[in-house]
């Protein structure tokens, strides 16, 4: 027994010396581009994102729906908006649970232009999202966890730290263990939601937080969750506490 | 010795030093086989299958099998992009046995709990695993054997092709 107690121990050594926690390292993933690609984020000419934005001012002009009435009837211009998406999601105490940008999106073409709301991830509805979004850019992220929304904060910290999939991995695995760490060759980032909606290299197109986080869950073969179900608005919000304070970006450039 | 049958899996709280000296485990139907840990060690081959070390530089290698590279360095230089969250293997046969090798390829957190190495052989308690791969292990016990013969050529002089 003893033997084993002795070559167990460099083992064990091993499996701690790997676990590098980088736990609370609000590092927004801007910085873990390099320069070519921080210049493309920083240039709004050439700035792929910004093409969603300019669809969106169009969308906001346009009047839609039984009265007949545009965005700006009703808003004025989008700079109205300037704050909103720092402070998404947030409870909707009428229906008691929580909205992000795309599901208020939702609501008001649906309640107030009534007009069909845009499907998820459709580029109709990235587009007005991104309009929305850009008008805080450089606002910090300030979501309210307090009051009705903290039993859906709590669980979102939970689903960030459970295990999950066939690779049984959990967010903060990779997020805040193994962050700077390579995955094949991509640099795991803090997983930081300051940029959305995005364009991702990868994707090659824009995306929204939730399209992340499906991505994710993908990743270690987890069954994905329901667009705007109460699982999926837990852990943006969540995200979005984590990112507290980060500068938003949208529309960022990531990998 | 205690035995873990079917579907039970040590508690949290358990230290892993404990579990690993004392515990022989028995994987559950689902699981790739069956197999026995003593100290640190799979001491016999999965379902008594030999192994084939050029099949297991394939498996280390492929996307949608052990994609190893993802966070190991291994010498597989068509591919360009090896990940760093787990420890160099490139030499990894000359400082492990085959039966250790097994053990952590198999069934890795039985050593360690925390660790992000998935066990490769095991499926029992997982949460929100996506339909397609419900109750299934991530290799089956002929994958684990061919890369367990593979890796243990690595750096080790005796049995480098
Ligand atoms: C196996 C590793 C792994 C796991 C587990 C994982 N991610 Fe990621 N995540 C990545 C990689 C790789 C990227 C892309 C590179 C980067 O930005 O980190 C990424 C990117 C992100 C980003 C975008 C960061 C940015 O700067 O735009 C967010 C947000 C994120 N992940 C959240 C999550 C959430 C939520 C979970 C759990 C449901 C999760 N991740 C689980 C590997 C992982
Ligand atoms: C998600 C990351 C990850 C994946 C995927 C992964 N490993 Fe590991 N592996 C690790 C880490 C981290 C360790 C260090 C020990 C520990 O944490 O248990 C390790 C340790 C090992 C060891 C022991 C090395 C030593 O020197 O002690 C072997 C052998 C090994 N892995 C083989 C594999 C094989 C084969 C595959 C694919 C079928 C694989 N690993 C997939 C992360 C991973």
């Amino acid at each position: 027994m003893i033997r084993s107690v002795v070559m167990l121990l460099p083992l064990l050594l091993a499996g701690i010396a790997h676990a590098e926690p980088s736990s609370d390292a609000r590092v927004s993933g801007y910085h873990g581009l390099g320069d070519e690609l921080r210049a493309l984020q920083d240039d709004d000419f050439a700035n792929p994102g910004m093409l969603w934005v300019d669809r969106g001012l169009r969308a906001w002009e346009t009047p839609a729906g039984a009265e007949g009435r545009s965005c700006r009837d009703c808003h004025g211009n989008p700079e109205s908006l300037r704050g909103l998406a720092a402070r998404l999601p947030r409870w909707n105490a009428e229906m008691e649970r929580l909205e992000d940008l795309d599901g208020l999106l939702r609501s008001c073409i649906s309640e107030r232009q009534r007009a069909a709301p845009p499907e998820f991830e459709s580029d109709a509805l990235l587009a007005l999202a991104t309009l929305v979004a850009h008008q805080s850019r450089g606002l910090p992220l300030a979501v309210d966890v307090d009051g009705p929304a903290r039993a859906a904060f709590e669980a979102g910290r939970a689903s960030f730290q459970r295990r999950r999939g066939q690779l049984d991995l959990s967010c903060a695995d990779c997020h805040d263990r193994y962050a700077g760490a390579r995955l094949r060759g991509e640099t795991i980032s803090a997983g930081m939601i300051n940029g959305f909606p995005l364009y991702r290299l990868t994707w090659e197109t824009l995306g929204s937080r939730q399209r992340m986080i499906r991505w994710c869950n993908q990743a270690v073969r987890a069954e994905p969750f329901e667009p705007d179900s109460a699982d999926a608005l837990a852990l943006e919000l969540y995200l979005a506490w984590r990112a507290r304070g980060l500068a938003l970006e949208s529309p960022a450039i990531r990998r | 010795m205690i035995e873990l049958r079917g579907r039970q899996r040590p508690g949290r709280a358990r230290i892993p030093l404990v579990l690993a000296l004392l515990c022989a485990t028995s994987g559950a139907v689902a699981d790739c086989a069956t197999f026995t840990i003593i100290g640190d060690r799979i001491e016999f081959p999965l379902a008594g299958i030999e192994g084939d070390a050029e099949a297991g530089a394939r498996v280390a290698q492929d996307r949608q099998r052990g994609d190893c590279v993802i966070c190991h360095q291994l010498p597989l230089p068509n591919d360009r992009f090896h990940g760093n969250l787990g420890p160099d293997l490139t030499t990894v046969g000359a400082r492990l046995s085959a039966a250790q090798i097994r053990l952590r390829v198999a069934a890795n957190r039985q050593l360690n709990q925390e660790s992000i190495m998935p066990d490769y052989c095991l499926s029992g308690d997982r949460h929100r695993v996506a339909p397609a791969h419900r109750d299934r292990p991530l290799l089956t016990a002929r994958e684990i054997e061919d890369l367990v013969v593979w890796l243990s050529t690595l750096g080790n002089p005796e049995t480098q092709p």
